[in-house]
């Protein structure tokens, strides 16, 4: 077994995921405890072992609001998404936690902050926060980056 | 993902439908000699409803007509009885309520009982529990209770809707209108396991 350790970086460290992932246009499946839906606030919210799937993307957590809005044809659209407590994205073999995710819709990104840690394979990568641009498939994470880059045994 | 157009026009519906078909039901006491019970039950009814339910003097548990907002209106059922003495419960069998806002946003809704408790200010719809309507909105449940004062619908059992807004399965549901709660707007509320699966549209 072989294994790097890289500790104390400060820098920003980038990593790749595969983009098409994210671009598929599919089904959306849903599941959780309960679902919420309040006009009001613009709010869907789901609560309690929640888990949604989108083809080849899965996001679990204990809550996952979604903020949408009217537009000026007066259809709603999603503006944000947002993720807390136990988050878990997993992407192909990739597998992202985080305390909280927040997607936002306008510049296609997701912000992932608090406890991260990814895994890719067989190296894992940790850090306070974790930007993705699911556009190009590119993440940044920032903060105190630990990573062990390790080979089977 | 989700249309306010739409919804608006579905609580609209919900806000009219579901109350007549309590309505309905209640229509039944029009044949009965106790007047204070009917007054205090068609108190709580939307009053658009009620004025033209009067002009046209309903004596049979079936309506047709076209409301102040100019919604068109149909009810029927099969049989009404009342449970108890007081009348205050009424049951009706094979209930059948279409509305129609207009050309383009109509719902209809059936169910195989019904059964009204004027005390309780309650109308429960149970048993094979069908509102379909525009933009192919469809929801089924095998009970629907309506708190018609408070502008609540619930149900504790499965309930299963489809529309615009995808398909939603719930262990539970409830749908209410928070003008009812000194806020604005409305909430839909589902329970005891939900599954949601959303089209993606295409751009």
């Amino acid at each position: 077994m072989f294994f790097l350790l890289v500790a104390g970086l400060n820098a920003e460290t980038n990593f790749q995921i595969d983009s098409k992932l994210f671009n598929d246009k599919n089904t959306i499946e849903a599941n959780s405890d309960k679902l919420k839906i309040e006009s009001k606030k613009g709010t869907a919210t789901f609560s309690g072992n929640v888990e949604v799937k989108l083809k080849g993307l899965v996001l679990k957590a204990q809550e996952i609001i979604i903020n949408y809005y009217t537009n000026e044809t007066s259809k709603q659209e999603i503006k944000e998404v947002l993720a807390v407590k136990d988050v878990i994205l997993l992407t192909g073999k990739d597998i992202l936690k985080a305390d909280k995710a927040r997607y936002k819709l306008d510049d296609g990104t997701i912000a992932l902050t608090g406890n991260i840690s990814i895994t890719q394979g067989e190296a894992s990568f940790s850090g306070k926060s974790l930007i993705i641009n699911l556009n190009t498939g590119e993440g940044t994470i920032s903060g105190r980056v630990t990573a062990i880059l390790g080979s089977g045994s | 993902m989700l249309d306010d157009d739409f919804y608006s026009k579905m609580v609209t519906i919900f806000k009219i439908l579901l109350p007549s078909i309590a309505l309905l039901i209640l229509s039944f006491l029009f044949l009965l000699p106790d007047s204070r019970t009917k007054l205090q039950a068609v108190n709580e009814i939307d009053k658009s409803i009620l004025r033209v339910v009067n002009k046209a003097g309903i004596n049979k548990p079936s309506f047709r007509g076209t409301l102040a907002s100019g919604s068109n209106l149909e009810l029927y059922a099969r049989e009404i009885l009342p449970k108890n003495k007081d009348k205050s419960i009424i049951e009706i069998n094979e209930i059948t309520a279409r509305l129609e806002i207009d050309k383009k946003s109509w719902a209809t809704a059936f169910a195989n009982k019904g059964v009204i408790n004027i005390t309780e200010k309650t109308a429960e719809m149970v048993g094979s529990v069908k509102i379909k309507g525009f933009e192919k909105i469809q929801i089924e449940a095998s009970d629907l209770k309506i708190f018609y004062q408070n502008a609540l619908a619930k149900t504790k059992k499965p309930v299963f809707m489809k529309g615009k807004f995808g398909m939603i399965q719930a262990g539970s549901a409830e749908f209410y209108d928070m003008n009812q709660k000194s806020g604005e707007g409305y909430v839909l509320l589902f329970d005891k396991g939900v599954k949601m699966f959303y089209e993606i549209e295409e751009n």
